[in-house]
């Protein structure tokens, strides 16, 4: 998938700092995605959620919760 | 006292257990949804028959992997799934929790109890989809699954690892046929598995009563899909059962699975199919109904002895409209299965029950595998009523008859009555060779015809408890010897002076 043009999604529940930044613009790149588009969502607790295509990378502390409720 | 510090510990290991890292899904967003189906766009790389998660809980299959979309159906939750929702890969095609644990439980198409005795602690799963047996895996039927239903243990055998169908209008008995089977196994050491697909939950609770007043739930795992389960449950219920069935065969053992009924299960199929926008077939049923079936049937096998001699042997049922077998779906599966057990409303509101129909029914291998005692007496069995039937045509002519016509004749209507049998009444291998030799012979000549059932049934209890010396002396694998025979009939005889003495004493004694 040579071609791919994409904007990823990012979804975090504040902005974060210009250090996480750059490690996410890292990340993405190496996903092969050229830029990034940020979402506030403060539902999503902390944490981040990625978003690039089909693929959802989820890292956010309410689908940790989520996972903790299930398991008990 | 709680202890809390424990249940604190324990709380605590639990959340440990629960992997930090964030995964990674596949994921798509539902673009329609309306009757049990939505589509999806995303999703790329989705297999097929894979099952899918909806953001909710609720799960779904891939059926219809598209250019832009993929086309799934919902188990659960219709009305709750909205427009934009995530839907994610598992990964997994469905599957169906197995193992021993699930005997004596109630539990849906997905291996979660429905019958209120908690959580079934299985670890073990099996895909609900899997390939059949291949060619040189399997073995030859060679052992009878006992039915106890004389008509059906005598002249239509059904050995283990046979595939065969009980087929009739609706009210004949079909699902009694299954029952009776499955309470007979108790001392066969065979595992029952029942599946119930768009059943009414009134009869299906009638069924697993019967079940457990009869003591078979300790060997029986019953599958449930009632009407009102969406169709996409009521498609994967065989399917589910015989991932089941097919944990206990490879593992050696013996397995009986009755479906019912396939013809509710295609009418399920089709209503997914067509929802789906497949194109329709004949009767509406799409392209691939055959395969539907044919892929279900054909797991049911016998092992060879180098894979451990399991067997999985199927009775699908199928309820035919008008008593017209050449339907689409009940040509499907008579040419699929290995014999069938035709039912007839005729009979049945005739009084025979069960309603078999000994001409069309047959079973294509069953004959191998009965025992060799029965074999040769049934042999004759099925020959004396095809000349009772042949003769009986004649009989409505009202013309004179010989003798030796009038035998036949009255000995056929004798038969046909030794082969009425109640319900839960199974008779064992012994009680069959019995009665066979004895119906067949001069003895019952001087019974009435109206009172054969009673005399029949007075005479194996008369074998049980006064003659239990011959009954051990009958061995059923093999050919029952001249002198045996003659015993038998002398007893049978004893029986018949004593009864007949008894009752003619009563009439008596009545005037």
């Amino acid at each position: 998938m040579a071609e791919r043009n994409l904007v990823a999604q990012i979804t975090v529940s504040r902005k974060p700092d210009a250090d996480t930044e750059k490690k996410i613009m890292e990340f993405i790149k190496s996903r092969g995605c050229s830029d990034a588009e940020y979402v506030i969502d403060p539902n999503i607790l902390g944490g981040i959620v990625i978003q690039i295509g089909n693929e959802i990378y989820d890292g956010s502390l309410r689908s940790r919760l989520e996972k903790i409720r299930r398991a008990l | 006292m709680l202890d809390l510090t424990k249940i604190g510990k324990n709380l605590k290991e639990k959340i440990a257990e629960v992997s930090e890292t964030g995964d990674s899904h596949n994921t798509g967003r539902i673009i329609y949804s309306g009757d049990g189906i939505v589509r999806i766009s995303g999703l790329s790389g989705v297999k097929y028959n894979e099952l899918l998660n909806v953001k909710g809980g609720y799960r779904a299959l891939a059926l219809n992997l598209e250019e832009d979309s993929v086309g799934a159906v919902l188990f659960s939750g219709e009305d709750k799934v909205r427009f934009g929702d995530y839907v994610y890969a598992t990964g997994s095609t469905a599957e169906m929790k197995v193992g021993e644990e699930l005997l004596g439980r109630i539990v849906n198409p997905l291996g979660e109890p429905l019958d209120g005795l908690g959580e079934i602690h299985s670890e073990k799963t099996r895909p609900v989809e899997f390939p059949a047996p291949a060619i040189m895996d399997r073995g030859k039927v060679n052992k009878p699954l006992q039915t106890g239903i004389l008509a059906i243990d005598s002249m239509i055998p059904i050995g283990r690892g046979q595939r065969e169908l009980i087929i009739g209008d609706r009210q004949t008995g079909k699902t009694a046929i299954a029952v009776d089977t499955i309470l007979n196994q108790k001392e066969e050491n065979v595992i029952c598995i029942y599946v119930s697909i768009g059943q009414k939950a009134s009869s299906l609770s009638k069924t697993v009563n019967v079940l457990r007043d009869g003591g078979a739930m300790k060997y029986t795992c019953i599958i449930c899909s009632t009407a009102d389960d969406s169709a996409p449950m009521q498609y994967l219920a065989p399917y589910s059962g015989c991932a089941l069935a097919e944990y206990f065969m490879y593992q050696g053992k013996d397995v009986l699975i009755v479906y019912d009924d396939l013809s509710k299960h295609a009418v399920a199929y089709r209503a997914m199919s067509l929802l789906l926008k497949r194109p329709a077939g004949r009767e509406a049923y799409p392209g691939d109904v055959f395969y539907l079936h044919s892929r279900l049937l054909e797991r049911a096998a016998k092992l060879s002895a180098e894979k451990g001699g399991g067997s999985i042997t199927a009775l699908p049922i199928v309820e035919t409209l008008a008593g017209d077998i050449s339907a689409y779906i009940p040509t499907n599966v008579i040419s699929i299965t290995d014999g069938q057990i035709y039912l007839e409303s005729e009979l049945f509101n005739s009084g025979v029950r069960p309603a078999v129909n000994v001409g069309l029914s047959v079973s294509r291998v069953g004959g191998s595998a009965q025992r060799k005692a029965v074999r040769r007496i049934s042999g004759q069995l099925r020959i004396n009523l095809a000349q009772y039937r042949e003769l009986a045509i004649f009989m409505q002519f009202g013309s004179d008859l010989d003798a030796e016509t009038q035998k036949i004749l009255s000995r056929g209507a004798k038969l046909t009555n030794v082969l009425k049998q109640r319900r839960y009444l199974n008779y064992s291998v012994k009680e069959m060779i019995v009665l066979l030799l004895t119906v067949q012979s001069h003895v019952v000549d001087s019974v009435p015809e109206k009172k054969i059932g009673e005399y029949t049934e007075g005479l194996l209890d008369y074998f049980r408890i006064n003659r239990a010396d011959l009954m051990e002396k009958i061995d059923p694998d093999a050919e029952v010897t001249e002198e045996l025979s003659k015993d038998i009939l002398a007893a049978a005889e004893e029986y018949l002076n004593y009864s007949i003495g008894d009752n003619s004493q009563r009439s008596i004694n009545d005037v």
